[in-house]
């Protein structure tokens, strides 16, 4: 049986691209492959852009009000499809269902959030800057602008950007993950049905050439991506380059430091959490877990019987606590990852390389693996794994955790597990990272927090939803006044 | 099986509901039932909306906070007391739900001190509760 593929959506409605060049998409739990994904070329870009550009005035003329009330409408939409929406997510993605299930009304709180754009998006104003004469700040929308996806959370990350872009008054065009790209999809039948104008939304599926094609394009006002650092960078550069703005998530390396007074009970369900949720495919998850003091035996004990305790499966499944990782290419990474940590002489303490999952053989899994004697030198603790991996590394005192911490060229987040005030203030005041979780695992802000980090791990200068993301979206209008 | 997620554990407690709705809709369509049908009809609306508001809590409370695994819960403590096989009688029908109640009331009161989250744990206890009540007034059918 010929299996299904993708569809580009532009100008209100579903279209094949004529591209020759097409990937596979595969199902992560059986490793079979379950879709077709078309590369697309330049000209469907081209006619994606020129949709939304086409689009964008009437759009932008419509009360800010009434854009809100087609966020009700999408928000209504998901709310109905989300249990399709979830599955589909796992189906390709291979997160778990409860994983899948947190992000899509992640996603939805971000269309919940925009709805309060009369709010958000207002300008100020000052009588009298000169005899006279009055002066006003007004926001308005400046065209189209375009996001680039990432592959660990296909549903959520568009959504961290695109409902702000639209209830500005701006179109939008999104380019899923190639690796994932049935999720997005099956998220814009959903916007079908509720009726947006024709063009504000389109969305265009395929690969490196989209991609340098949204870059390069006149027409598009600014990008926003999540994704590789390295990748992050060259967005940043490339579409900085051609004048456009630019919001570029990047990769991480966090820490989650435990100090000898946590109360390592209660936090451990939160610690795992942090390294093997979404089977640790995720920016926000912990990756070198540093043990303070004398707490490094009992945390080393407590936190590999917990590793051992970890379901690992389909994730369709309920009751499932891991799934598997994305994709094989990306199994084979983490595995020479594993490798390397051994050759350079870290202690595997559990080693999840011949995990097996009865019924799913050919699947991607990986269990939980956890290093121990890791020094802040070797790869496995300074390079990004993405994968459900854990180097464990002692530090005699805060100072030193700190201080392991800042060394990492990235900045995304950091936690801390400890009973003390005192500790927790100084942590979050000198570590690097800017998304900071105390006795949390994922410091995830919520859609009215900004989402980023800083270093290596952001190119640009706004982040990710919140209430700064409108500044991203519109450009300040400066009106000065006199009437004679 | 071990109900060691958020999701793991709503589902089951939506399950448990579809069975027994499933089992109460087919003892309504007996002629049997006559005399008790107004009852049997009002308990299966309190039922649906007890399995509506299961599922929005499963769908509208799921956060990354509250992803960490729950331990020592397991669905093999409250099995199902729904027969695969039609009952006789209509009196071994509503023994059968009220069995089925009494089940799904501990599971709910043992799942709303399982779950950390306080809004959930207070929906679950709500509808534990109003199941408490309808346990009463299938007890009286029974009688």
């Amino acid at each position: 049986m010929a299996l299904p593929v993708v569809k580009n959506y532009v100008n209100g409605a579903w279209e094949t691209s004529k591209s020759k060049q097409m990937g596979d998409v595969w199902c992560p739990a059986t490793g079979e492959k379950i879709a077709r994904v078309p590369y697309s070329t330049a000209a469907d870009v081209d006619r994606a852009v020129a949709a939304a550009k086409e689009a964008f005035w009437e759009w932008r003329c419509t009360p800010p009000v009434s854009r809100a009330r087609y966020l009700f409408r999408l928000k209504t939409a998901f709310e109905e499809h989300f249990e399709d929406i979830a599955r589909t997510l796992v189906l390709e993605q291979g997160k778990t269902i409860d994983e899948s299930r947190a992000e899509v009304r992640r996603m939805i709180e971000n269309v919940e959030h925009a709805t309060g754009v009369t709010t958000m998006m207002t300008g100020y104003n000052l009588e009298d800057v000169a005899k006279d004469i009055d002066s006003c700040a007004e926001r308005q929308p400046m065209g189209v602008f375009a996001c680039i996806a990432p592959f660990n959370f296909p549903a959520m990350v568009p959504w961290w950007f695109l409902p702000y872009a639209i209830v500005a008054g701006n179109t939008y065009v999104v380019k899923p993950s190639e690796v994932v790209p049935m999720t997005q999809t099956r998220i814009f039948e959903a916007i079908d049905d509720a009726g947006l104008p024709e063009g504000v939304v389109n969305m265009v599926h395929g690969s490196r050439d989209v991609v340098n094609a949204l870059l390069r394009h006149p027409d598009i006002k600014g990008i926003s991506f999540v994704g590789q650092s390295a990748t992050a960078r060259y967005i940043y550069k490339t579409a900085a380059e051609e004048g456009k703005r630019v919001q570029a998530l990047g990769g991480a390396k966090n820490s989650v430091v435990i100090m000898p007074d946590a109360k390592l009970d209660k936090a451990m369900p939160s610690i795992i959490t942090s390294f093997f949720g979404c089977a640790g495919e995720r920016c926000l998850s912990g990756s070198v877990l540093i043990a303070v003091g004398d707490v490094y035996e009992t945390l080393k004990k407590k936190f590999v019987a917990a590793c051992k305790a970890i379901r690992v499966g389909n994730g369709l499944e309920e009751g499932v606590d891991m799934g598997p990782v994305v994709s094989l290419a990306h199994k084979e990474k983490i595995l020479a990852y594993i490798d390397k940590g051994v050759a350079e002489g870290a202690k595997l303490l559990l080693d999840g390389r011949k995990v097996k999952v009865p019924g799913c053989e050919k699947g991607f899994f990986i269990g939980p693996t956890v290093f121990d004697r890791v020094t802040p030198e070797m790869t496995i603790a300074r390079e990004e794994i993405f994968g459900p991996v854990v180097s464990l590394i002692r530090a005699k005192d805060l100072d030193e955790a700190i201080a392991i911490t800042n060394r990492s060229p990235y900045g995304n987040a950091a936690c801390l597990y400890t009973a003390s005030g005192k500790a927790a203030r100084d942590f979050k005041y000198r570590v690097n990272p800017s998304m900071i979780g105390i006795n949390i695992g994922i410091a995830a802000p919520m859609a009215y927090f900004p989402f980023g980090g800083t270093q290596g791990s952001l190119f640009g200068d706004i982040k990710g939803h919140g209430r700064e993301v409108f500044q991203f979206f519109t450009d300040t209008k400066v009106v000065i006044t006199r009437w004679f | 099986m071990n109900l060691s997620t958020f999701s793991a554990i709503l589902t089951f407690a939506i399950d448990t509901e579809d069975r027994s709705l499933a089992f109460l809709e087919k003892l309504l369509a007996r002629k049997d039932c006559l005399a008790v049908r107004p009852a049997l009809e009002e308990i299966v609306q309190v039922k649906k909306k007890h399995r509506r508001t299961l599922e929005t809590i499963r769908r509208e409370n799921i956060t990354e906070m509250i992803l960490e695994p729950v331990r020592n819960l397991k669905a093999e403590d409250f099995p199902s007391k729904i027969p695969k096989k039609e009952v006789k009688n209509l009196a071994d029908g509503i023994r059968t739900v009220l069995a089925a109640e009494k089940t799904a009331s501990r599971f709910l009161l043992t799942a709303s001190e399982k779950l950390k989250l306080a809004e959930v744990a207070k929906a679950l206890k709500k509808i534990q509760t109003a199941k408490e009540e309808l346990i009463g007034k299938i007890k009286k059918l029974h009688a």
